[in-house]
């Protein structure tokens, strides 16, 4: 056998680490149960644990016992489990919390299973597997589909965090949120800067939900709500148009559609706002890198660059003005371009 | 309300822990071969698409996502070499671990339902698919040698960990019980010449042995039996070795197994069995880990020091000392006193006295 070179054993154990499936279905299966919340009071018997959550004690022991030399719980004694701060992030009630985030969704795992198809062809494995497209499989499956927006929601927090410390949003006057869904993020800006007004904008059933978020955090008074369709038109008279993780899931002719909807509606001195993983090139880490891939298993949503954007952008009107880099989606602002300086590019 | 520091690394960790999408990538471009086609220098993805049958935007996606995580870099746009991380995954490093991760989709059908296995305590394999793994794996031939082919991955590592902690040289012939494609045993024959090997494994597995054997070049010291080890058991061996045996079976069948080499073997026989030994606490050890794959798929356990002890004890073996290695420690055993003269009343009364 060849010499061994150092650091090939750590080489060896890491490459284990990024290879294992089985903590993350562990902490999905433990996120489902609800352990965490179960432990907000202190650490309890793992007999306790099971009883409360439906589980088999035994089997729940071992789980925990794995997740706890990953640092996600403790044994305090033997058979007693308590929280870790990574445990604490699994609390339901916990500002920032992951609970929902990782659902075990049998139909995803499912897909995954054959992301060979994918790799091999370029179409989602998910259609393959199922029979037909993601959202029309969950619009059939209200269990699943509910775990899905939860997972959604809890991933929107932390995005929410990055997104509204690293841009100046105060300034933007009327913001018009385009395909804003049920208004969490739209509500969230408005109670963080009183100076804004709002504008939401969504399918009829997907706006029904959003009156009651809205009054929630106290901004029902200056946010209006408007049903539609962006491939139909969008609301007019806007300072600011915004477009959050709405692109990434349509290719270049519906999005050129949607942008074009939204060129019509803005005046000459409006703002468009996207929210998109922006992946750079080079090898550092980013977590729009994986859930791309995400998208590319279950949807088949594109992947666009910098210059695919601006691309884009360009063929409906629109010149990029500003990326700003976060931890998690780019935010990339636009301003339509002047008529006469449009004559000029085409002359 | 304030926040702590670390809370956002705190949720980056679990983040990273949670993924199983960096999992599946690493299998994919495992069963593809991607890490053999890089061995001369980076290459452009659309060759690597070509000589793999790869969707090439679809690839660079996916080694994009790798790269993130230190296997594979893209060394300039849309051209990915080796990592040290890569490297691993060629088919011709000495210690590769490409045949470690294939894409199985049954395996991952039943983990889609582990919820199954921690309400319940049954393995949801057996729940999704209707029997037992090894049953399941007897017609699938596919999955039957990508599962030999992990085996054979762990055990290039577990070889070099045992050749060094241990003194084969003692033994004359050696059991391999459940020994899998012989690639154990086989690599132990040809580091020792003094040694003959006898592979225990089910027919399936076994008629795959042969060209492993011949291969080494040990042919002429190893004996290949085909059978269930619940059924048969060669006789009269220096030592038996349970090399991640044990701990794909509940007490009872690991039980039934001990007792089944216990009763073949001689009272100066060894016993040794590569298996996870729990520890208290909160350390990090994978056979924690692979527990909960045993539980999942096989209704099996890892076990604890003090659990084995009692099962040793419970088929006639003494726990006479528990080695660490790189991999999972070798636990040996010995026929105990109890045991050692045959069974009835003479013995029993010995113990009362």
């Amino acid at each position: 056998m060849a010499a061994q070179q150092p650091g090939v054993v750590k080489s060896i154990l890491r490459v284990q680490e990024l290879a294992d499936y089985i903590v993350p279905f562990a902490i999905r299966a433990v996120c489902d149960l609800g352990v965490a919340d179960h432990l907000a009071e202190g650490p309890r018997p793992v007999e306790e644990l099971a009883a409360a959550t439906g589980a088999h004690a035994p089997s729940l022991h071992r789980t925990l016992r794995a997740l706890a030399c990953k640092g996600i719980f403790a044994e305090v004694e033997p058979g007693s489990f308590a929280l870790t701060p990574l445990a604490e992030l699994l609390r339901s009630d916990h500002p920032l919390s992951l609970r929902d985030a990782y659902p075990l969704l049998p139909a995803d795992v499912t897909a995954w299973a054959h992301f060979d198809h994918t790799v091999e062809t370029g179409e989602p494995a998910f259609d393959r597997v199922h029979g037909r497209p993601y959202y029309d499989y969950l619009a059939d499956h209200p269990d699943e589909s509910r775990r899905f927006d939860g997972s959604v929601h809890a991933q929107n927090r932390l995005v929410l965090r990055t997104v509204l410390s690293a841009y100046d949003w105060g300034g933007l006057g009327t913001i018009v949120d385009v395909a804003g869904g049920d208004g969490a993020f739209l509500a969230r800006l408005l109670a963080r800067h009183p100076p804004l007004r709002g504008v939401l904008f969504d399918l009829p059933h997907v706006v029904a939900r959003a009156p009651a978020v809205l009054e929630r955090a106290g901004v029902a008074d200056r946010c209006e709500v408007v049903s539609g369709s962006f491939f139909d038109g969008v609301p007019e008279g806007g300072d600011t148009y915004l477009l959050k993780t709405i692109l990434h899931d349509w290719d270049d002719e519906a999005a050129e559609a949607i942008l074009a909807n939204v060129r019509a509606a803005a005046g000459r001195d409006a703002r468009l706002i996207l929210l998109e993983a922006l992946l750079e090139q080079g090898d550092d880490f980013h977590i729009g890198k994986l859930l791309d891939l995400h998208s590319l298993v279950l949807v088949g949503g594109p992947d666009r660059s910098r210059d695919d954007f601006e691309r884009l952008l360009a063929r409906t009107g629109f010149e990029l003005t500003g990326v700003t880099s976060t931890a998690t989606l780019a935010i990339m602002e636009a301003r339509p371009v002047k008529v006469a300086e449009r004559r000029l590019v085409h002359a | 309300m304030p926040e702590k520091t670390g809370l956002v690394d705190s949720i980056f960790r679990v983040q990273e822990l949670a993924d199983y999408i960096v999992p599946f990538a690493i299998r994919v471009v495992c069963d593809l071969g991607i890490a053999d086609h890089l061995v001369d220098g980076p290459r452009p993805v659309e060759e690597l698409a070509a000589a793999t049958g790869a969707h090439a935007p679809s690839l660079q996606r996916t080694l994009r996502a790798l790269a993130c995580k230190g296997i594979f870099a893209e060394v300039e746009p849309g051209s990915f070499a080796l990592t040290p991380l890569a490297e691993l995954l060629r088919s011709d490093h000495p210690l590769s671990l490409r045949g470690a991760y294939p894409l199985l989709a049954a395996n991952f059908e039943a983990w889609a339902r582990f919820d199954y296995t921690v309400r319940t305590g049954k393995p949801a394999f057996d729940h999704v698919h209707g029997r037992r793994y090894y049953d399941y794996l007897a017609d699938a031939p596919y999955d039957s040698e990508r599962f030999d082919d992990i085996q054979t991955a762990g055990t290039r590592l577990e070889l070099r960990a045992m050749l060094r902690v241990y003194d084969w040289d003692q033994f004359d012939t050696v059991v391999d019980v459940g020994g899998g494609n012989g690639a154990f045993l086989a690599g132990l024959l040809a580091r020792r010449p003094g040694l003959r090997g006898i592979l225990l494994e089910l027919p399936y597995v076994a008629e795959r042995a042969g060209a492993v054997i011949e291969r080494a070049g040990v042919a002429d010291r190893c004996e290949v039996v085909a059978g269930s080890f619940f059924d048969t058991m060669p006789e009269g061996a220096d030592a038996y070795v349970l090399k991640r045996v044990l701990y794909d079976w509940g007490d009872e069948e690991a039980a039934a197994l001990l007792a089944k080499i216990r009763d073949a073997m001689r009272n100066d026989s060894t016993l040794l069995v590569l298996d996870p030994v729990i520890e208290p606490g909160n350390d990090f050890d994978p056979g924690k880990i692979y527990d909960l794959l045993s539980m999942t798929m096989l209704g099996g356990r890892a076990r604890s020091r003090d659990e084995l002890t009692e099962l040793f004890s419970a088929s006639g073996f003494e726990l006479t000392q528990v080695i660490q290695t790189d991999m999972f420690p070798v636990v040996e055993g010995r026929p105990s006193a109890a045991r050692r003269a045959p069974v009835g009343a003479g013995a029993r009364a010995s113990d009362e006295s």
